[in-house]
């Protein structure tokens, strides 16, 4: 049997299992196991489930997903994250959608602490829903702000993904953390261009509240953001002075919210405990879509419709940057069903001497390039992993109210593209600067 | 062929095999040795064995390739025995400290004839090919490391058995992948790491260290190229002789020099671009070095002896074929 | 039947319990690491290799308790037009294959378990063996099939009401 053709007949069949109402990490998973049976054998299928669903459940790098998530949740029960919203609420609460706009402040600050999208969708998601929701703010801008605000933590550094790509072509992770802080902080200001606009056509998706007074906002200053402060500086901080590593990042904020929390006597017993369990059955939900995402993409590997997919671009009789377009064309596609981590760790080892080597591209530049390309795939359907995370810390909310919300920030996502493409030393210059 | 007529005198149908490795597309173990190598052997069988790469852990992760290979994931495999630790006991001998290796090829050349007279019991599942290591690493360190009193609670990165070498020596070993060194070197959250020197470039570690003292005796790394058991008896005599022919020129002239190859340029460049100081221990110093990893050695022994096989035997065949290639290859 | 669900229904609650306990012990684990690293210079040398041990146990042993409280995500929205007898029949249909697949990777992973007792594999540093661990993520998917055993009698029961 042709590999390519089973390749796009199991894309067709986890599609038919998706509508079926199979749960997505299982559609993964199983359609990556049959098609791996049918091109190998069910014997080297069934070894491979049962390994990559083991590494991935215990991979170092990927912890750092359940600290934050834990994160999250104690913010959320110890009413941490209500008392910032508070603030921010009488701060700019009285512009339409004034919430939205914070928020992606505050994912593009948590970004310079998590590395990972999902982790940052979940831990904002835990934090700012709720309190948009309190606000009337319209569900489907809420969710879906949040979800691409995940975003963020990619782009500014530090991220997993760029460490992953690093790995992958031998460049420093050094200088993709560099390029990737003005892009970042440009897709913040454009994610809030967005939302300023849609609630300047549409008051009521955020609707303004009243203009708070000088007295009210000093006091909402000294209950909301002593607590918060202490934690912030103390992840960066630390961060930036070598005390530890990112991955450890996650384990210090939980176990600063958690000491904040219980010194300010603002956690009991029970919201301890719900807080553990919404972060078990959250980060369970993720890790299991993770491994079914890596599973897929062994199928993927082994039907060879990347590495054919990457040939016949290198191969077009076209100018190199028509090229690239084909190639960053091709990467929004696969995005739309395969998750970023292991999108990049699939098609990376492929795509890139295609990029660098043949076409002469930057290989930072790349690096940046494909993050966000990769980036907007966790936003798009029918496979958005951060949209599944919102909808696993919100439950009640359908999948489909967050996917309608995506649509002005994909936007925002693809003029960021368009300008980091038109002017390339938006990324390049600072690590030139800073690293030669 | 002559001797094995195939049943029908057609051509029988090709065999194509899945080759799955972990390093980067663009590392010379993909670009000079695994390319040139796969396609030197699709010529030496007339086509009858066509190999396909999986690079960067496309196929499968790291530490899953020997067993992956043994299970039929792939048909053939690269990576290190060290990811799984254990499963491969007798091996442990050519990665102790203590052992000086001049560079690469004498490593390599001592870890292959090494398994060849050996033999040992854990690489039976599947037919090895060939075998070559990384050669000594270095300790490329923030602050200068000149004695053993320099490098007294200092903070290096290393795992496996380099952690227990590093604390032996006085250091505090840090645990950590090696894809969270950059990042942690670079914000000092450790001070130094004990690895080949092709990292300094691979990893652009040179970026973020200053020092680099020379250890030829704390550090050796395998690397395997292993086909699965059922495949390779697939094949017939001929092809396997056609193979092992290639092998054995490939491992000769590329592999066994391949990391002393980056391992010279990563140095070229660490001092040339980035300022990097090399520090040679003097003579005597060495030896302090050395002495202190002995009980090291001497628990590989007791352990070997466990499992009812001479340690001692291993060990002096290892240092022997070292004593060898040294002056073999300085 | 009712017996059957309950019993797995608190099964999966125990398992998460110790999952939350592990999710907590990481934390611990690498904030005394951090500590000991900074004021002391004495790091716990295996912490890395213990956060993946506990990491990969409490995702196993949290997987039932998830697919109890529906956590892992499905897409709804075009069954949901369907007519409730239809959807039931779906349903069972989809629960089967998942309860195939799922019972035959916790049967694999508990194979792939027993081969690292077997050639006697352990992590790098610590040379904590890995099987224990393996073999907990076997028992959790194991817990998920009953889940979705339970789930597959319910979707039956529909069927039927709804003909
Ligand atoms: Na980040
Ligand atoms: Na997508």
């Amino acid at each position: 049997m042709n590999p390519q053709f089973v390749g796009l007949a199991g894309i067709l069949a986890f599609f038919a299992l998706l509508i079926l109402r199979m749960p997505i990490a299982y559609a993964m998973a199983l359609v990556g196991f049959a098609g791996f049976s049918l091109l190998a054998s069910p014997t080297a299928a069934f070894s491979m489930v049962a390994k990559e669903t083991y590494l991935t459940f215990s991979s170092y790098s990927l912890s750092v997903i359940a600290m934050f998530v834990w994160m999250g949740f104690l913010a959320y029960y110890s009413g941490i994250g209500s008392r910032l919203y508070v603030l921010a609420y009488k701060l700019i609460g009285h512009y339409p959608a004034g919430l939205a706009i914070a928020t992606q402040a505050a994912c593009a600050v948590f970004g310079a602490i998590c590395g990972s999208n999902t982790a940052t969708a979940a831990t904002m998601g835990a934090i700012a829903l709720p309190e948009m929701k309190k606000y009337k703010y319209d569900i489907s801008l809420a969710t879906a702000s949040v979800a691409a605000g995940g975003v963020l933590g990619v782009l500014i550094p530090p991220s997993v993904i760029m460490i992953v790509y690093g790995m992958a072509t031998e460049q420093s992770v050094g200088k993709l953390f560099m390029a990737g802080i003005v892009p970042g902080m440009l897709l913040m200001a454009l994610y809030m261009a967005a939302i300023f606009i849609l609630a300047a056509r549409n008051p009521d998706l955020g609707p303004a509240g009243p203009k708070a007074g000088w007295e009210e906002r000093i006091n909402a200053l000294r209950g909301g953001l002593g607590e918060v402060l202490i934690v912030f500086s103390l992840s960066i901080g630390g961060l930036f002075a070598g005390w530890f590593t990112p991955t450890e990042a996650g384990a210090v904020g939980a176990a600063g919210v958690l000491a904040v929390a219980l010194v300010k006597k603002r956690l009991n017993w029970e919201g301890f405990k719900k807080s553990l369990f919404d972060a078990t059955r959250t980060t369970a939900m993720i890790m299991l879509m993770v491994a079914g995402a890596v599973i897929f993409g062994r199928f993927m590997a082994i039907s060879r419709v990347p590495f054919e997919l990457a040939n016949w671009a290198g191969a077009l009789p076209f100018p190199p940057f028509v090229i690239m377009a084909v190639i960053l064309l091709i990467y929004l596609v696969l995005g739309c069903f395969i998750d970023a981590l292991a999108l990049v760790l699939l098609t990376i080892p492929i795509f890139y001497p295609v990029a660098v080597t043949t076409l002469g591209y930057d290989p930072i530049w790349f690096g940046v390039i494909i993050v966000m390309v990769v980036a907007m795939g966790v936003i798009t359907p029918p496979v958005g992993m951060n949209v599944y995370v919102i909808k696993g810390v919100a439950p009640d909310i359908p999948l489909e109210t967050i996917f309608k919300g995506i649509w002005p920030f994909l936007l925002a996502l693809v003029i960021c593209l368009g300008i980091l493409i038109a002017f390339p030393q938006i990324a390049t210059f600072l690590p030139n600067i800073l690293l030669g | 062929s002559s001797s094995t007529p195939s049943p029908k005198q057609d051509k029988p149908a090709a065999v194509e095999l899945k080759l799955a490795h972990f390093f980067p597309s663009t590392h010379p173990a993909e670009t000079e040795l695994i390319q040139p190598w796969a396609k030197a052997i699709e010529e030496a069988t007339g086509g009858q064995v066509k190999i396909t790469s999986y690079p960067g852990q496309t196929l499968l992760t790291a530490d899953a390739i020997y067993d992956g290979v043994v299970t039929g994931i792939a048909d053939i495999g690269m990576s290190c025995f060290s990811y799984t630790r254990g499963r491969f006991p007798v091996l442990e001998a050519f990665e102790l400290p203590g052992i000086t290796y001049n560079n690469s090829k004498v490593a390599s050349k001592v870890a292959w004839e090494g398994i060849q007279q050996l033999n040992p019991q854990e690489v039976q599942d599947t037919k090895l090919m060939m075998v070559l290591t990384t050669g000594p690493g270095d300790l490329f360190t923030k602050v200068p490391v000149r004695s053993l009193s320099d490098l007294q609670g200092l903070e290096i990165r290393a795992t496996g058995l380099s952690a227990k070498t590093l604390e032996i020596l006085g250091a505090t070993p840090v645990a950590m992948p090696q894809s969270e060194a950059y990042e942690a070197l670079s914000k000092g959250v450790v001070q130094g790491n004990l690895s080949p020197v092709e990292v300094l470039q691979g990893w652009r570690h040179a970026e973020v260290t200053d020092y680099l003292t020379r250890t030829p005796f704390l550090y050796n790394t395998l690397f395997f190229i292993t086909m699965n058991l059922d495949k390779w008896n697939s094949l017939t005599p001929d092809t396997q002789k056609a193979i092992e022919e290639v092998n054995k020129k490939y491992f000769e002239e590329v592999a066994m020099g391949l990391w002393d190859k980056q391992n010279e340029s990563a140095l070229k460049w660490a001092v040339e671009e980035t300022g990097m100081e090399v520090i040679e221990l003097p003579q005597a110093e060495a030896e302090r070095w050395i002495s202190l990893v002995k009980p090291i050695q001497d628990d590989f022994v007791a352990k070997m002896n466990e499992k009812g096989l001479d340690g001692q035997q291993i060990l002096e065949t290892v240092k022997k074929l070292a004593d060898k290639y040294n002056q073999e290859y300085k | 039947m009712k017996k059957f669900s309950g019993l797995v229904a608190g099964l999966s609650r125990l398992l998460d319990r110790i999952a939350a306990l592990c999710i907590v012990s990481v934390m611990v684990l690498v904030v005394a690491n951090i500590l000991l690293r900074a004021l002391l210079g004495r790091p716990i040398l295996g912490t890395y290799e213990y956060v993946g041990f506990l990491t990969a146990a409490m995702i196993g042993l949290a997987l039932a308790s998830c697919a109890l409280q529906n956590g892992h995500i499905a897409v709804s929205f075009v069954m949901e037009k369907l007519p409730a007898r239809i959807q039931a029949c779906v349903d069972i249909i989809i629960n089967v294959f998942a309860l195939c697949f799922w019972g035959l990777a916790a049967w694999y992973t508990g194979k792939y378990a027993n081969g690292m007792t077997v050639s006697g594999v352990v992590s790098p540093t610590t040379q904590t063996p890995f099987y224990p661990f393996v073999y907990l993520v076997s028992f959790g998917l194991l817990a998920l099939c009953l889940v979705l055993l339970a789930g597959l009698v319910e979707s039956i029961k529909r069927a039927a009401i709804n003909k």
